[in-house]
């Protein structure tokens, strides 16, 4: 017997009475080892007194204590009851179901975002053609020179009703 | 103690009878104050009914109960070493003969053939008291009859280092008790 199965067998014998097959490998291993007898018994020894120390001293009304310890109404905020609740639920559902709930409130976030980009793009396209359309006036240095703008003249309503007469003889 | 978690305080109530020795035992080899580990140890049935909802139940629920129990002496460990204990040698402010705090000595008169058990008692007491606190415990649990495999949960280490745990703790004990063990008294 090896001192790797002497151990062995030193730690079965502290757990329950060796069998007599053990008894007898270890009457043969201390014949050849007669000075592992000595530890074999000091290690029994000490086994049986620590075991023999008694028990911590406990009041009769121990259980007693703790049980109203634990019966105490405990106030719990709104705020932590769903908390608490929210924790509990996430600890019952399995993670694939998380992720797809995950992976569900991620898509519906990329899709609100690129819609939000979307509509801020159209709306940008409707103010640049606003702008083109202003783009069309004569340029500020023009409206600067005061004869250029006393040229223009006045805008008449017959203009408006010559274009009208040009548009009605235009063939379709 | 899955009926526990589902709020069954008989359950609950069972569970505190069967294990409430071995953990104030426990507690008590690691704050050797009677009182303090009474209340310890009932602070770790309140928290282990505080937190049933988190017990798994692939671990087994004594490796659960004494790694609570085991956290909260590390804890108190922790607090009295931030904080000590006044000395009971301190005078009372208005009566310089009498000491500030006194208690009731509880103990019972134990007759003559007695001392020496609980002198031995103390001794044993005292090395053990003596150990690291990761060796004591180990050396505890597996006075509980704690497989190794749960005492490494509990500690939170390998198999093998709780082994070797085990092995040093019972050495260094062994060499402190060695007169006793060799012929069953004292040789001092």
């Amino acid at each position: 017997m090896s001192e790797h199965e002497y151990q062995s067998l030193l730690e079965s014998a502290l757990r329950r009475p060796l069998n007599a097959c053990e008894e007898a490998r270890l009457r043969t291993y201390f014949l050849v080892h007669p000075e592992a007898q000595e530890n074999w018994e000091e290690q029994l020894a000490l086994h049986q007194s620590l075991r023999q120390l008694p028990d911590a001293p406990l009041s009769s009304h121990f259980t007693g204590r703790v049980l109203a310890g634990v019966g105490r109404p405990e106030r719990v905020s709104v705020a932590s009851a769903i908390w608490a609740a929210w924790t509990a639920w996430f600890r019952e559902v399995q993670w694939a179901r998380a992720a797809a709930m995950a992976v569900i409130v991620l898509g519906v976030g990329v899709l609100s975002h690129r819609h939000y980009d979307q509509s801020s793009r159209f709306e940008l396209a409707t103010d640049l053609q606003a702008v083109s359309s202003v783009a069309k006036l004569p340029s500020v240095d023009m409206l600067k020179d005061f004869d250029f703008i006393n040229g223009l003249g006045p805008v008449t309503p017959s203009a408006d009703v010559d274009l009208l007469n040009a548009l009605d003889r235009e063939p379709n | 103690m899955l009926r526990v978690k589902r709020g069954d305080r008989r359950a609950f109530e069972a569970l505190v009878v069967k294990y409430k020795q071995p953990v104030a035992n426990l507690i008590y080899r690691t704050l050797p104050d009677a009182t303090e580990a009474e209340d310890l140890t009932q602070n770790v049935f309140i928290q282990v009914y505080k937190s049933r909802e988190r017990y798994e139940v692939s671990a087994r629920f004594t490796t659960w109960l004494f790694t609570i129990a085991r956290n909260l002496c590390l804890n108190e460990i922790r607090r009295r070493s931030r904080h000590p204990a006044e000395s009971l040698e301190l005078k009372h402010p208005e009566h310089d003969d009498q000491p500030l705090r006194q208690f009731e000595d509880v103990r019972t008169c134990a007759p003559p053939d007695s001392v020496l058990h609980s002198e031995l008692e103390e001794k044993i007491r005292a090395a053990l008291t003596d150990l690291p606190e990761n060796q004591r415990t180990a050396i505890l649990l597996f006075r509980e009859d704690l497989a190794y495999e749960e005492i490494a949960r509990i500690l939170d280490c390998s198999l093998s280092a709780t082994k070797s745990l085990i092995h040093r703790g019972r050495e260094t004990l062994r060499a402190r008790l060695k007169p006793y063990l060799r012929t069953g008294v004292w040789h001092e």
